[in-house]
């Protein structure tokens, strides 16, 4: 095959995207890739690096959220249950017995699956919006559940004192994560392997079957698609990621306390899918940096993030239910 | 031959019996038309047939394996495909997205092997798009194959829906209304459609007010009234009963 034939075989594939345009995009992707890898060394304040690690926390958590509420269309309310109950189980698996931290992140997704096929397979049952509450229900109860069971989760006291971890990989490899730097690299290896599963599920034929039965469950079930299985799998691999995401967030703050169950993490998690568009890999990276960097930058009060949060959703809803995903599309339009 | 056999079936609804013990068959082979007045029950029957519906007492048989209470997955899997009355497509996906949904879940399920895009799932994918440009040239759909559903007119989504239909390659096509609501140059057109695919061997049950379209494609025709089967017969027969023509004309 000449060489000409081959660049017109790509850019046929790439729906007629130019070549320069193509080099540009691989460009854009280098140079980000380059401050990514580097960022911790060009700033000096430790504080840009949490809001960064942050914002790959928000990042990898409304991935896996959209996987459920944008892809299968079902609105859990569940998913802080499982980011905190893998928070609390990293935390007492690497106190009471020293687990190492390889183990705990796969216990953390573990948990969030098998936790999930408990939840999902019942509240599934219920359909619509009962399916919203009953996964609520869920949620309260494992907040309670913390709250209370003072013997093994110290209640509203929390759990402190996580140690800094290490990852080994059988004698090949160690790396202690001491400091914030160390977290924000595993953070950037996280937010790459969810980016990387959303992806292969996104297009391939199980992301297709997500769609089918999020525009019409009655259709998609008519043309031999169990609907129940494919919910609960997206269901499954949301909560996983949850859950490891949850080990993480035990490490790095080293504190695992129940607040972290409450409603606001769904909150922030709806308006990051919905501002930035559903079943949108890009709009969604972008929406979450822009929920976790803009308030931390503007300074502003939690109580007016809230409200301010609130305004967002309904502008978002009301002028652009595509959300950043219809903005970036019209955009490439008209170029 | 007994392709689908229905043994005394009833539905009610909060007393009111939609179906009432309804017993027939479809051969294979043959066009079927179920017509009846509105309200008759013959939606109901196909909602039963399907699985979207538990029939309350009866039975339904397909190929001599029992359907009744499958969720319509399963009875999808099995070779029933269906049309809806109310046009129904997945709107904010592509046409050819719409066409693939109608036949992955009849080739492999493998949710692993679909992530992974095992050489089986890749194969299967070429078929499927290839059956699908295929089927959509049939209808003269096409060039709209990049077109979300939800831009189509109503004659394109009601093509698009029959030839969804077509896409597993089922034993048997029950359609809800083919020819409601489109121009005569579209009826003629659907007709065309029909014939050609019950040509090719699909067993075809329609449900049509259409008289001409009923008179034109059915070989036999079941005559449904408040639930009860009131005639069944070739369409000349049924032309001249007397119970069908009170049925629609009253008295």
């Amino acid at each position: 095959m000449s060489l000409s034939k081959f660049f017109s075989s790509i850019n046929s594939r790439l729906k007629g995207k130019s070549k320069f345009k193509l080099s540009l995009y691989l460009i854009a992707i280098l140079i980000i890739a380059i401050f990514l890898i580097f960022f911790p060394k060009l700033v000096t304040t430790p504080y840009f690096i949490h809001i960064f690690v942050l914002a790959g926390m928000y990042i990898v958590l409304s991935l896996s959220y959209d996987l459920v509420v944008g892809h299968v269309g079902s609105l859990s309310l569940a998913h802080p249950a499982f980011f905190g109950i893998g928070a609390y189980a990293g935390a007492l698996l690497a106190i009471k017995l020293g687990v190492p931290m390889g183990i705990t992140l796969l216990a953390g997704a573990i948990m969030g699956a098998v936790l999930a096929i408990l939840i999902g397979i019942p509240s599934f049952r219920l359909g619509g919006h009962s399916f919203a509450i009953g996964t609520l229900g869920f949620a309260l109860a494992v907040e309670i559940i913390v709250r209370n069971w003072v013997k093994v989760t110290r209640g509203p006291m929390g759990i402190p004192g996580i140690p800094k971890p290490v990852l080994r990989f059988i004698g090949f490899f160690e790396w202690r994560l001491e400091n914030l730097g160390d977290f924000y690299y595993l953070m950037l290896i996280l937010v790459i392997l969810t980016i990387v599963l959303y992806k292969l599920v996104d297009t391939s034929r199980v992301g297709r079957a997500f769609r089918a039965i999020r525009e019409d469950e009655i259709l998609a079930s008519a043309n031999a698609i169990n609907p129940l299985a494919n919910k609960m799998l997206a269901f499954t691999i949301g909560a996983s990621i949850a859950g490891v995401a949850g080990v993480f967030y035990a490490y790095w703050f080293s504190l695992v306390s129940p607040e972290i169950f409450g409603m606001a993490l769904t909150t922030t998690l709806l308006i990051i899918v919905f501002v930035g568009g559903r079943t949108s890999l890009r709009g969604i990276i972008v929406a979450a940096l822009l929920v976790t960097v803009i308030p931390e930058f503007l300074r502003i009060t939690p109580e007016l993030r809230l409200v301010l949060y609130g305004l967002i959703l309904l502008l978002t809803i009301l002028f652009f239910p595509e959300g950043l995903e219809g903005i970036f599309q019209r955009v490439e339009k008209r170029k | 031959m007994k392709m689908l056999e229905i043994t005394s079936l009833t539905k009610r609804f909060f007393g009111y019996k939609a179906v009432n013990n309804v017993s027939t068959e479809v051969r294979k082979g043959e066009i079927l038309a179920l017509i009846g007045p509105n309200g008759s029950g013959k939606t109901t029957l196909f909602n039963c047939i399907t699985g979207f519906l538990q029939p309350d007492t009866g039975s339904i048989h397909f190929n001599g394996v029992e359907i009744t209470d499958n969720a319509p997955y399963k009875i999808s899997r099995l070779g029933i495909a269906r049309t809806f009355q109310l046009v129904r497509i997945f709107p904010a996906l592509n046409v050819l997205e719409n066409m693939l949904i109608a036949i992955q879940d009849h080739q492999e399920r493998s949710f692993f092997s679909r992530i992974i895009r095992s050489p089986r799932v890749r194969q299967n994918e070429k078929l499927a798009k290839e059956k699908a440009l295929d089927l959509l040239s049939f209808v003269g759909l096409e060039d709209l194959q990049n077109e979300y559903a939800k831009n189509l007119s109503y004659g394109q989504r009601k093509l698009l829906t029959f030839v969804l239909a077509m896409m597993p390659e089922p034993d048997l096509v029950l359609l809800d209304e083919p020819a409601a609501a489109v121009n005569p140059t579209m009826i003629k057109h659907i007709k065309q459609y029909i014939r050609d695919l019950n040509n090719l061997g699909t067993t075809i049950f329609l449900i049509e007010h259409n008289m001409d379209v009923v008179m034109d494609l059915a070989d036999r025709i079941i005559v449904l009234d408040y639930g009860s089967i009131i005639a069944e017969g070739k369409p000349e027969e049924i032309k001249e009963n007397e119970k069908v023509i009170e049925a629609y004309f009253g008295h």
